[in-house]
């Protein structure tokens, strides 16, 4: 059913106010009634009328100046004005018209026209609130829309912010298509000091797209902190991505890792771009493709967190890209293309290479925003940056550290499949976080448990020989060969065991490790000095020797014995 | 962006032509259910010979379908991809999750 109407009737004639009144009655709407165009305004201001049948000559303000007066209140409202007048002149009815009146009746009036236009009045009217309603509702919806996006930039803004992208070896650009971004770009340091990075890109853009990705972050920091490898936090982060998104959304993402000390890089891609390390020069001198689809699509079991390594021999800059780059597109509809970045790339110096690049796109989209988010990381790689990080004191202020008079051992035994699948390191080194070192403390003991462990798996028990590093291509043939070895590994195993224990009125920790390899004679690799040993081999443990007061190898080189003091 | 089904025999042919992106999830929805449901189709294809834009809206789209093919049984192909999908699709390493023809 029809809504009934409040109709507001004008005319200064008694006859014809009860006439119109009996026609609006009777079509079941309700009258209300004004004697001229002053008590129209009053009445419409009192009582918000649904519809006015206006007349056009009245004393003390007439029609026109009413209706004039009415549209001018009402402020962008809509209401209906019909005009019943005794002027017929084609021009009396424009000049109605003009004035804001919506139609135009002659008198004496058509009673039956008149019934009719009510009708279509109300039509219109009624299509009004709802166009008016829907309006509303979408500022509504426009505004908080703003809000959620302004909260979650703010939010995106706080977890991606972090200390470590302020490297001044790091270089990092990021152009958002929608209001924001979708790209994440995150760098963290691990314990040992390799530099972890972490580009993502999830499916769309904008809000939603931010949304993958977010959960990324809190993982990648988490476990970067905690030293675990990228293979393992890649594995992960899938397993997270895929449990909290539905099938059609994923998160492409570049995982790096950079040692500088051992100037290496571990890069797992899924479903990025390739990556690029370049030369000073501008040649392309490594290029990783994608080698995995991107997280959240594989169920874990499928999952493969196999890196690709390069170890560089001078120095370059890596240049990671999301697919926004190549994917960017000119007014013509060109896009950008992967050759493009190579061209742009192929300069002299690491700086001009970057901004090269940058700006190349931005011409490129010829001040325009992309469809897809634009993002570009560069990291130098230099030649002599051998093992300054690494004993840095970070300035943090030592806890007071109380000796408790508990003295504790653990030990565990690692067999060949925990050898390949485990990430035995991390493990070790939250235990020590838990039992009150100093940061120092917990990265030189980070350290000697690397080191020394890693020995004992490619050494020991792998039977690597270390001197193949030093070769052209023999940092990349160990870790082929490391691969592989540990792939066809059946049976073996490495002990640690870690000891709280008081000498002589001290406290140390006490590292033993043992594996079941054939050992080696350790006196050269304890005898070489640290300051001018260049080579890869054999550093690491002259470096834990510096570390630790007592440094030895038993039995047949299979066992060491490093003694850490705590104080 | 248009989407046919073409049901023939045991075999269902999706093909589309122009932009692959957000804007076709609605029509590329029915496509996969018509495909997915049709009685007695084992096989069902993708043919993208005439999509020259693909983004990873679209590849989500896929993962879905893939999702559907598996759980009905039905093994899923997608063909013809040239040029920029083919790039795209080899990034995304999709050669790994879907058989590539």
């Amino acid at each position: 059913m029809d809504k009934r109407l409040k109709v507001l009737v004008v005319d200064d004639t008694d006859l014809n106010l009860a006439l119109i009144t009996k026609v609006v009655a009777s079509e079941g709407h309700d009258a209300i009634t004004a004697k001229n165009g002053e008590e129209a305004v009053a009445q419409y201001l009192s009582e918000a009328p649904d519809l006015i049948l206006m007349d056009v000559m009245m004393p003390v303000m007439d029609g026109y100046q009413a209706t004039a007066k009415i549209r001018e209140l009402a402020k962008g409202k809509w209401i209906p004005v019909i005009f019943l007048s005794a002027k017929a002149q084609d021009q009396d009815q424009v000049k109605g018209l003009e004035v804001g009146g919506d139609d135009y009746l002659t008198k004496p009036v058509n009673l039956t026209l008149l019934k009719a236009k009510i009708k279509s009045m109300q039509r219109i009217s009624e299509m009004q609130r709802v166009i008016a309603e829907n309006a509303d509702q979408l500022a509504r919806y426009r505004e908080e829309n703003e809000r959620e996006q302004r909260l979650a930039q703010h939010l995106l803004a706080k977890i991606i912010h972090n200390e470590a992208i302020n490297n001044p070896l790091i270089r990092h650009w990021l152009m958002p298509a929608a209001n924001f971004s979708g790209d994440i770009i995150a760098v963290a340091a691990t314990p040992g000091d390799v530099l972890h990075f972490i580009l993502a890109d999830g499916t769309g853009h904008g809000l939603s797209a931010a949304i993958n990705a977010m959960p990324v972050t809190e993982v990648f920091y988490g476990m970067s902190e905690k030293g675990f490898s990228i293979s393992s936090i890649a594995q992960e982060l899938n397993r997270k991505v895929k449990q909290l998104l539905p099938t059609e959304r994923f998160v492409a993402a570049i995982l790096v890792s950079v040692d500088l000390a051992q100037r290496a890089i571990r890069i797992w891609n899924g479903g990025a771009p390739a990556t690029l390390f370049v030369s000073a020069e501008g040649q392309i001198l490594h290029r990783w493709q994608p080698g995995h689809p991107p997280l959240g699509i594989l169920d874990n079991d499928d999952f493969d967190p196999k890196t690709e390594v390069f170890s560089w021999r001078e120095a370059g800059q890596l240049i990671l890209c999301s697919d926004g780059v190549a994917e960017a597109e000119s007014e013509a509809g060109e896009h950008f293309g992967s050759e493009r970045i190579v061209q742009a790339l192929s300069r002299t110096g690491f700086d001009q290479q970057f901004e090269g690049l940058k700006s190349a796109v931005i011409d490129f989209l010829g001040g325009h925003a992309g469809l897809d988010d634009v993002s570009l990381i560069g990291i130098h790689c230099p030649m002599d940056f051998a093992g300054e990080t690494v004993m840095q004191e970070h300035g943090e202020k030592d806890f007071d550290f109380h000796l408790s008079p508990g003295r504790w051992k653990i030990s565990i035994t690692l067999g060949a499949s925990e050898l390949k699948s485990l990430d035995v390191l991390p493990l070790l080194i939250s235990w020590l976080g838990q039992i009150k070192l100093t940061q120092k403390q917990c990265r030189e003991m980070y350290l000697i448990i690397t080191e020394l462990y890693n020995n004992a798996l490619d050494h020991g028990v792998l039977g690597l020989d270390s001197s193949l590093k030093s070769l052209e291509d023999g940092f990349d043939r160990f870790l082929t060969l490391r691969e592989e070895r540990l792939n066809n590994l059946l049976d073996a195993c490495v002990e640690i065991e870690l000891l709280r224990q008081r000498r002589n009125g001290a406290e140390y920790l006490q590292l033993r490790l043992k594996d079941s390899g054939n050992g080696f004679d350790a006196s050269p690799i304890l005898s070489c000095n640290l300051a001018v040993h260049n080579g890869f081999a054999g550093r690491g443990v002259a470096l834990v020797r510096t570390l630790c007061e007592k440094l030895e190898y038993l039995g047949n080189g299979n066992e060491v014995v490093a003694l850490y003091p705590l104080n | 962006m248009q989407i046919n089904v073409n049901v023939n025999g045991s075999s269902a042919v999706i093909s589309m032509n122009g932009r692959f992106d957000f804007n076709s999830h609605r029509e590329f929805r029915s496509a996969s259910e018509q495909a997915t449901k049709a009685e007695g189709v084992n096989d069902i294809e993708v043919d993208l010979s005439a999509v020259d834009y693909l983004d990873s809206s679209a590849l989500g789209m896929l993962l879905l379908l893939r999702e559907k093919a598996n759980a009905a049984n039905r093994k899923l192909t997608l063909s013809n991809c040239k040029g920029m999908v083919q790039q795209v699709l080899e990034v995304a390493n999709f050669g790994k999750l879907f058989t590539i023809k």
